[in-house]
């Protein structure tokens, strides 16, 4: 492989060197997006609740074909949808039942710490947040609807570019996190709890890495 | 095989971006991270780059259709840019066919913080020279279960690239004595234990010489038509070939500077087919499409978004090098440089021009010593072993002499020993046509009429304004004249008439005949002073002898005033003048030259004193004959004691010569010379004087007066010349019969001793037609009377 890379090389050298334009050096770096499918099947939850979900890039081919090359990992989108409610007095949420709204949910992403030191591992129960980790907010829904959110693509969060980049240089190192999902309590609830026999939700998180080949 | 890495993502070598092969007997294979790919999204993603790659390979195939008549051997690289257009930055990516079926699954996608919904079939991303790409989230709905295929989509990101550099062509080229340069390109690249071969074949065949398309002699314009065929290979599953075919054409300079052009057809085809290897992670194992998640094959077809190129550029020959620049406009454009180098490659040596000059019959030993055309040829011309050579160049320039013969004529030329300007007494007699002209529906008098603004103006006028000037330059004085005379004949008085045109708008517009009228009869009263008593005003509709209305010029012509009086207003003006003759009427000067080496530029400049007569500048094809008339120069010519008349030359080995300067002497013959040398001389009476209206011939009483006064001065002695004159309406040949009947009626009239007559028609016009009172000075005669004297 090496020596395909300097073959290439010397006559890359040649382009590179002929005009002060990009090269065809600069396809040498490609981004993927990675589509991180987050979503389990929740009992017995509450409102308010927060919920800590874990991922570890290793699971993705990608990411464990370039890990040596990358150069940035950059949460990119986030999207969000319930799949399944079952409310508070058992019934399966449906198009007649009364709405449910949110009055915001919140996602920050916090770095996950093994717990035996073996961070090749992608088993969550090998890891937990990292207490030394911030919670870096990623962004948050407000009057969350279940109707809207019901099986609905369109609830889509453009992570701010500060926040990604920040995330990016860790991400590299440290591709195991815990995206932390905040749920506040519903419109009109006086209850310090209400509980939830079981919850289905998802959200998709697309991280672009940008890998130097 | 795990070890295996795409090295060749990062090559110039599109292909290898995406795909590298374990042996050179295996399929070629994908890794898992370029899987995201289905075979056609991959065609559209690398649809630019394989523009990029075409384009380079096709580059470089021609640079000058200079192609010489021997063996050439050298060799070239070139490189390039290409400029990506923003139409190339994004493709229309298939989605999955679950996606847009709102029954199966609810898509959106979020670009530039819109949200849209149900995207359905395609989705505009990226090409791999464009920038961020959007994935498209997907809800399954209520008949499947949360966990289903139908997920997240994402695609492959751009480069977020504007120019990129392209693949370096390096090339060695043949040149054969059939004017036919051959290129080879082989580039084998060892990837792993398996060869990719790049090879390519061009060919450049120069035409011109064939079919003399810029003439036999022509050394600095080629045409030349060329082709290319690429292939490049390697192993089972990867196959591209490209080809080209075009014209170019190239105008070379001195100083070894060339200038190309091009045009040429090119396209490339192809495909790639590889398998999907390796451990599929949960982004793949969770994809909407069959395609990947059942690991078929894929399969990448190979184009080109150029199918046409168009390119100008420049080489530049230096010893051994050729440097070489172009620009391209192709649906990438580019700029391109490069050099090549010859080891061997002959100056194509042109058959040696030597004109063929027809040597007039010179009184004078010329300096012209005429060669036969040879030819030198040099075969091989061998790098530093330069060829002393002279060129001989000669440049010689003669001038001779032409005499009028007829309107259109001129005698046969003669060597010219000199000049010859000869004054005589003249009186002249100039006709007076009483019409002034309008324009169409107006009754304001024309710029080109004379008027003056005051009485005192009016009163500075005076006849000899009118000497030098022509019958019609006299005549737009002619309300001035006719006011002097009736100041000189106070008893005289006048009748003005407005007309107007039978056609147009004018028609059946009697104010305007009023206004006409008015207008004249108001400038002999405020200007010349004259009583309104002696002027009487009539307002007309069409003239009595109206011009046929058929035509346009003829309807011009009816737009007028009148005016009637006695013989002592509207007689002839009469003027005693110097007039001045010419020997020869015109010159021509005849180049003649010896050049063995192609000529580069010239010069021919003739010069009176200080004042350029000729001042010419050429390239290579120098002009044999310039001709000069002198007719028309004569108060210039008068003032200088000869004219100097000199060629200079030079050639493409940068010598230059100039011919020796000669000069033709002016000689000066004035009246007074001549009467105290008692020379003969001669007195001309030129009696410009009849006008004829339209279409007519015969004498009217007003032109009968005017013979009996030109018959009283015509003596015994005396030769008389009658020319007759037409305007441009009408027939060439009528014109002719009519102006030779008018010629003869005023001969028959003057009924001289010595006289001749002739009808020049049409073909010689005294004046512009394009003015009505133009075509009314035309149809007239001229009769010239000679009369010797001492």
């Amino acid at each position: 492989m090496k020596s395909l890379i300097i073959i290439l090389s010397a006559v890359l050298s040649l382009t590179v060197n002929s005009c002060v334009v990009d090269t065809v050096d600069s396809l040498s770096e490609f981004t993927f997006q990675i589509p991180i499918n987050f979503g389990a099947d929740y009992l017995d939850r509450t409102s308010p609740d927060t919920s800590f979900d874990f991922s570890h890039l290793l699971k993705y081919e990608t990411y464990r074909e370039n890990r040596e090359q990358i150069s940035e990992a950059i949460i990119y989108q986030l999207n969000y949808r319930i799949d399944s409610l079952v409310l508070e007095d058992g019934v399966p949420f449906g198009p007649n039942s009364p709405d449910l709204v949110f009055d915001r949910i919140a996602y920050k992403l916090q770095f996950g710490k093994s717990k035996l030191g073996n961070t090749n591992s992608t088993e969550p129960n090998d890891y937990i947040p990292d207490p030394d980790s911030p919670k870096y907010e990623l962004g948050e829904f407000v009057n969350v609807s279940i109707r809207d959110f019901y099986r609905r693509s369109d609830h889509i969060l453009q992570v701010p570019e500060s926040t990604a980049s920040v995330i990016s240089e860790t991400l590299k190192n440290k591709p195991y996190f815990y995206i932390i999902t905040e749920y506040s309590k519903v419109k009109g609830q006086i209850e310090d709890e209400v509980h939830y026999p079981f919850i289905n939700s998802k959200f998709d998180v697309i991280i672009r890495l940008k890998v130097k080949l | 095989m795990k070890n295996i890495k795409t090295i060749l993502k990062s090559s110039i070598i599109i292909v290898f971006c995406v795909i590298y092969q374990v042996r050179s007997q295996d399929n070629i294979e994908i890794t898992p991270d370029f899987q995201i790919f289905t075979s056609k999204n991959a065609s559209g993603f690398f649809k630019p780059m394989f523009t990029t790659l075409e384009q380079s390979l096709n580059s470089g195939l021609f640079h000058s259709a200079m192609i010489t008549e021997g063996w050439s051997f050298g060799f070239d690289i070139n490189f390039m840019n290409m400029y990506i257009p923003e139409s190339q930055k994004w493709y229309e990516a298939e989605l999955p066919d679950e996606f847009g079926n709102t029954r199966v699954a609810q898509t959106s996608e979020m670009r530039n913080d819109i949200i849209t919904r149900n995207k359905r079939d395609y989705v505009k991303e990226p090409t791999i020279y464009g920038g961020i790409s959007t994935p498209v989230f997907s809800a399954p709905q209520n008949m499947y279960p949360p966990d289903s295929l139908y997920k997240t989509v994402t695609f492959m990101e751009g480069n977020s690239l504007n120019s990129l550099a392209g693949l370096p062509s390096l090339q060695i080229i043949f040149g054969l004595p059939t004017r036919t340069q051959l290129r080879f390109r082989f580039l084998p690249l060892p990837v792993q234990d398996a060869t990719l071969t790049y090879f390519a074949f061009g060919i450049n065949q120069r035409l011109d010489k064939f079919f003399h398309l810029f003439g036999k002699y022509n050394t600095d314009k080629a045409l030349a038509v060329h082709g290319s065929y690429h292939s490049m290979t390697r192993g089972s599953g990867f196959e591209i070939n490209s080809i080209s075919a075009g014209v170019n054409f190239t105008n070379s300079f001195e100083f070894g500077l060339n200038l190309y052009s091009g045009l040429q057809f090119e396209t490339m085809s192809g495909s790639i087919n590889a398998i999907r290897v390796g451990e599929m992670g949960d982004e793949l194992i969770n994809s909407p499409y069959p395609e990947i998640r059942n690991r078929d094959p894929l399969v990448i077809d190979v184009a080109s978004f150029t199918n046409f190129r168009a390119t100008i550029g420049a080489t530049y020959k230096l010893s051994f090098l050729e440097l070489n620049a172009n620009a391209s406009y192709a649906s990438q454009p580019m700029l391109g440089v490069g050099v090549t180098f010859w080891l061997n490659n002959p100056d194509d040596i042109a058959p040696l021009k030597v004109p063929e000059i027809e040597l007039p019959e010179l009184n004078q030993p010329s300096l012209i010593t005429v060669f036969k055309p040879m030819q030198i040829k040099i075969p091989f011309r061998m790098l530093n072993m330069p060829i002393e050579m002279h060129f001989e160049l000669k440049a010689d320039v003669s001038a001779y002499g032409k005499i009028k013969i007829d309107a259109e004529n001129y005698s046969q030329e003669t060597p010219l020993e000199k000049i010859k300007i000869e004054e005589f007494l003249s009186r002249q007699m100039k006709p007076i046509l009483p019409y002034l002209f309008f324009d169409d529906n107006s009754s304001e008098v024309a710029q080109r009429y004379i008027l003056f603004n005051s009485p005192e103006d009016a009163n500075n006028f005076d006849y000899t304004d009118l000497l030098g000037i022509s019958s019609l330059e006299s005549y737009y004085h002619f309300l001035n004249i006719i006011g002097k005379r009736l100041r000189e004949f106070p008893n005289e008085g006048i009748k003005i008439t407005g007309y107007r045109a039978g056609k147009g708008k004018e028609v059946g517009n009697k104010t305007l005949t009023k206004e006409r009228a008015d207008r004249i009869r108001d400038y002999f009263r405020d200007i010349w002073l004259v009583d309104e008593s002696r002027i009487n005003v009539v307002y007309g509709t069409t003239p009595k002898t109206a011009s046929n209305e058929k035509t346009e010029l003829g309807v011009e012509e009816n737009r007028r005033v009148e005016i009637d009086a006695s013989w002592n207003i509207l007689a002839p003006i009469i003027l005693n003048d110097t007039i001045r003759t010419i020997t020869p009427d015109m010159l021509t000067f005849k180049t003649q030259i010896i050049n063995e080496a192609p000529l580069k530029d010239w010069s021919f400049d003739v010069s009176g004193g200080v004042d350029k007569l000729i001042s010419e500048k050429g390239g290579r094809n120098l002009t044999t004959a310039f001709d000069l008339l002198i007719t028309d120069k004569i108060n210039s010519l008068k003032n200088y004691n000869d004219l100097r008349y000199s060629l200079t030359i030079s050639d493409s080995t940068e010598q230059i010569v100039k011919s020796e300067t000669k000069r033709i002497p002016i000689e000066l013959l004035t009246v007074e010379k001549k009467r105290q040398n008692e020379t003969k001389d001669t007195i001309i009476n030129i009696y410009n004087l009849i006008l004829f209206d339209f279409d007519k011939h015969t004498l009217d009483p007003v032109n009968k007066r005017i013979t009996d006064i030109i018959k009283s001065e015509i003596t015994d002695n005396a030769t008389v010349n009658v020319i007759g004159y037409t305007d441009v309406i009408g027939d060439d040949d009528y014109n002719l019969r009519l102006s030779t009947r008018r010629a003869e009626s005023t001969a028959h009239a003057l009924n001289a001793k010595n006289i001749k007559y002739l009808g020049l028609g049409e073909s010689d016009l005294l004046f512009s037609n394009e003015s009505p009172e133009g075509r009314f000075y035309c149809r007239t005669v001229v009769v010239e009377v000679k009369i010797p004297v001492n």
